[in-house]
This record gives structure tokens, C-alpha cells and sequence, in this order.
């Protein structure tokens, strides 16, 4: 199977952040979901993807082409969407059509008209006055107007209504119909990806986690719950993360086999949701509440 | 060339919105109202330039061109072009209406091709010299940079009528009247110049900007 997107070894440093030699890959034909708290690194990856930010280490190849500050044309294959206004906010979405059509020779006027009835977006509003939501559907519909082979959305979820929320999944399942075509959907709002994601690479603190198939991912963890008496320091070490109540404790552990080995029939198993791993994994240690 | 095209197109379009603040400042500074055009040629091309490189300064925009199937060498090649296409139209917007003017006032159009020619290469190594500094200051100074950039250009307007119109640069004019090829070659070739240096500083400031 190959990759839509190659991240090798890619680092970054900030003045108080660092994106330590991350390595990953995008399948063609499947979505990708990108994870991981505020601050993870998710963001600053995507931009490395779209030419935005450029990596301090290691090497990052779209559909083929092996980035480099010269690069350019690979991006007429891919739809971006930014968790972020990016366009000029003093125009309408209709002129602001007109001056983004042009760049790209796949252009469908139909599907733009298609997408905007769609979202119910009017051409003649001005993008300033439009609301975060609305914002955040043209810049879909801007991506989906020229049929890109790879979707690359940061945040998309963030500010819609969950009605809209339901129907952007649907729009993404439909179009990843085509096998030729892959998505990378960044979120920390990880409900979404489980209705869509097949893929899950999650990023925490600028480390990479996981990379994985959803499925292995959530059957490699295991939810345990018990009571705070069975917590030494070696079962502790066996947990990802550990959060103490009144009554008994719930962790994360990182092989579910292993688990279920150490702590037999004492304990609750549960399958973790990817919210809950993710919680864990960035929370870590003990947690008290 | 098409991409180039595109984002000139994009330029036009953008500063559509301006169109009638340019034509309002461009008929009251005219001859029509004013006895000297120096407030009409020294800052009309200015004001558009600046309105067109401040539609791009945001970094959300600068995102939002990088985002484009363009490659950042391209998006500085045509910021520097279209910036100059912006200039000369803005002077050309400017002969023409004080050309109306002047036929309007004395019935015949009296350019002062000298002040004109002078201005126009002030102006663009105005140009040269703010490109590198719109590119590293970027959106953090840009406010700074466009004030700055205003008081060059009417400090420099007003320099540069009163050394045409003084009475110790007529030695000099009449030089370079009579050495007009020379002095074409030697400006033309001081702005190449310009603009090659200033190019590739802006280049080289641009393709290691994370946005």
C-alpha cells in the first residue's frame, strides 16, 4: 500500500516548543486522522505538509514529490482547509472564488455551485461578516471545488453546529470513495474520528505516539479499572496513565494482553474510546480527582 | 507564466475595492485644483502600492498565497512585478488626468517629462528598498513600514521637485539634457541593479519564512 504523505524524521524547534524527529505515513485511499492536545504539533506538521513551515530535520514527500522550498506545484492536487480564515476577509466569497478558480486547472464550476447551495452559503456576503462556521464551510467547499487527490483539513470540525459536523463526515466518506483519493483530518474533537478515521497517528507534545490502523489501536489498549490498593509501583509502571478517585483508580494500558495477565479477575476491562487514550497519554502519571 | 498572470489578476482584483478613493485623490491633486502636480505624482503611485502589499501582508493571507499551487519564488517574482505594474499604471493614471487637466485649464497638456522620469525612478528605488523590508519585517511591522514608506515618499517627492526646480541643479539638468542617452543608461542600470539585490534579499528573507 502507498503512502499519500511521508513524514521522515521531521523535527522543528521553537523557542518553547520543539517537534521532535516524527515519522509517519498517510495511506492513498483512507483517512487519516490526526490527533493530539492544543500544542501537540498537529498544526505545525500540516503546515510543514502545505509549505508553510519549514522543517529543521528529515524530509516530508506528498503524492510522490519530495518537498523543498521551491516546491509548489504538488498543491493543485491537494484541498486545503485551515482551522483558520485564510482568505481575504474585505471580499465576497463569490470574488474570492473568482481569484482562487484560476490556479487550479481542475476547476469544477458546477461542484462549487453544487457545495455552496449545499452549506447554504450566499456569494454576495462578505467573508468578514460571515460566522466562524460559515467560514469554515466555503473554505470546504473551496477545496472541493477543484477535486483534490488529497484533502488536507486542520481542525474542521471546530465551530461547526453538530448537524453540519454529521453531514461534513458524510461529504468525506463519499468522497473517499475513490480509492485514488486520502484525506489527513486534524482534531482533538475525537468523536469525529471515530465515525470516519481508519487511520489514527497521534502526536503528543511534539512526539509522535501512535501511527496506526483505529482498529489496532483501540484493540492494543485497554481500559482497567480497580481499586487504588492493587496500585504499586510496578503495576503503575505497566499503565500509560493513571487516574485516582475516592473509590479505585482507572488507567490506560499499553498491551491489553499484558494486562490482563497482571491484574486477572480483580479489575474492570473496558475498551478505551480515543478520547480516553488520548487523555491518558497526554495526561500521564497520576491523575487525582 | 500563468500562475504569474493569475496573481496579477488577483492584484486587480483586490484592489477593485480602492478604485474610487484612488480616482477622488487622483482628480483633487490634479492640475485642475493644484498649481504643481507634485502632490499627484509623488504620492498617488505610492498610496497604491502600499494599499496593494497591504492586502498581502497579513500572515493568514501570506498563508493563503503559499496554500496556492505556486512556489514561493514565483509569489516574490510577481510581487515585485506587480508591484512595478502598479506604479507605472499609477503613473500613467496620473499623466492622463493631469493631461484632462491641464488641456481642461490652459488648452494644451504641458507634462514636464523630466519631473515625471525623475519621479518614476525615485519611485521605484523606493520600491526596491521597501520589498526587503515588507518580506523581513512582515506583518509585525507592517503598520511602521507603511507610515515610513508614506514620509519617504512625500519627503521625497518634495526633494525631488525642489532639486529640479532649483536654480543651482540648472547646470546639472542641462547636463543631463544633453547627455540624455547616458543618463537613460546609467538610471537604467542603476535600477537593474537595485532590483536584482533587492530580489534576492526578499528571496532569501521569503523561502525561510515559516508562516
Amino acid at each position: 500500500m502507498s503512502n499519500a504523505i511521508e513524514v521522515t524524521g521531521v523535527s522543528k524547534t521553537y523557542k518553547n516548543y520543539k517537534l521532535s524527529d516524527v515519522t509517519f505515513g498517510v495511506p492513498k485511499g483512507y483517512i487519516t486522522g490526526l490527533i493530539g492536545p492544543n500544542g501537540a504539533g498537529k498544526s505545525t506538521i500540516i503546515k510543514m505538509i502545505m509549505g508553510m513551515v519549514q522543517p529543521d530535520k528529515g524530509s516530508i514527500s506528498v503524492l510522490g514529490n519530495v518537498l523543498s522550498p521551491h516546491s509548489g506545484d504538488y498543491k493543485e492536487e491537494i484541498g486545503y482547509v485551515s482551522d483558520e480564515n485564510i482568505f481575504y476577509d474585505c471580499i465576497t466569497m463569490g470574488r474570492m472564488k473568482q481569484i482562487i478558480a484560476p490556479f487550479y486547472s481542475r476547476w469544477d464550476e458546477d461542484a462549487y455551485t453544487k457545495y455552496m447551495t449545499l452549506f447554504e452559503l450566499p456569494e454576495r456576503k462578505k467573508i468578514k461578516d460571515c460566522s466562524k462556521g460559515m467560514k469554515m464551510k466555503f473554505s470546504i467547499a473551496m477545496a472541493l471545488s477543484y477535486h483534490p487527490s488529497l484533502l488536507i483539513m486542520d481542525e474542521p470540525t471546530a465551530g461547526l453546529d453538530p448537524v453540519f459536523r454529521r453531514e461534513l463526515l458524510d461529504l468525506l466518506s463519499e468522497y473517499i470513495m475513490d480509492e485514488e483519493k486520502s484525506i489527513l483530518f486534524s482534531t482533538h474533537l475525537t468523536t469525529d474520528l471515530d465515525r470516519v478515521a481508519d487511520y489514527i497517528t497521534f502526536l503528543n507534545k511534539g512526539n509522535l505516539v501512535l501511527s496506526d490502523t483505529k482498529d489496532d489501536v483501540l484493540e492494543r489498549y485497554l481500559l482497567v479499572k480497580g481499586a487504588s490498593s492493587l496500585l504499586d509501583a510496578d503495576v503503575r509502571k505497566e499503565l500509560v496513565g493513571v487516574r485516582e478517585t475516592a473509590v479505585g483508580f482507572e488507567g490506560l494500558a499499553r498491551e491489553r494482553k499484558k494486562a490482563m495477565e497482571l491484574f486477572g479477575d480483580r479489575v474492570l476491562y473496558q475498551q478505551p474510546t480515543l478520547e480516553e487514550i488520548m487523555y491518558f497519554t497526554s495526561k500521564g502519571g497520576n491523575q487525582h480527582a | 507564466m500563468h500562475s504569474m498572470a493569475t496573481l496579477l489578476r488577483k492584484d486587480f482584483q483586490l484592489i477593485q475595492r480602492y478604485l474610487w478613493l484612488i480616482l477622488i485623490y487622483a482628480v483633487v491633486f490634479s492640475s485642475l485644483f493644484h498649481k504643481d502636480s507634485q502632490m499627484l505624482f509623488g504620492l498617488l503611485p505610492g498610496m497604491i502600492f502600499i494599499l496593494l502589499n497591504s492586502l498581502d501582508m497579513r500572515i493568514s493571507n501570506q498563508q493563503f498565497l503559499v496554500s496556492l499551487p505556486v512556489n514561493r519564488r514565483f509569489l516574490v517574482i510577481s510581487k515585485y512585478t506587480n508591484s512595478l505594474i502598479f506604479i507605472v499604471l499609477g503613473f500613467v493614471l496620473c499623466m492622463f488626468i493631469n493631461g484632462m487637466s491641464d488641456l481642461y485649464n490652459n488648452g494644451q497638456i504641458g507634462w514636464n517629462l523630466q519631473f515625471v522620469t525623475g519621479m518614476l525612478f525615485s519611485m521605484i528605488l523606493v520600491v526596491l528598498i521597501y520589498l526587503p523590508l515588507y518580506y523581513w519585517l512582515a506583518h509585525r511591522g507592517a503598520q511602521i513600514l507603511n507610515v515610513a514608506m508614506m514620509a519617504v515618499v512625500m519627503g521625497g517627492s518634495t526633494a525631488i521637485a525642489g532639486i529640479i526646480n532649483d536654480s543651482d541643479s540648472v547646470e546639472l539638468m542641462n547636463w543631463m539634457v544633453s547627455h540624455q542617452a547616458a543618463v537613460w543608461w546609467f538610471g537604467l542600470c542603476s535600477v537593474l541593479l537595485c532590483l536584482f539585490i533587492s530580489y534576492r534579499i526578499s528571496l532569501q528573507i521569503f523561502m525561510k519564512r515559516d508562516l
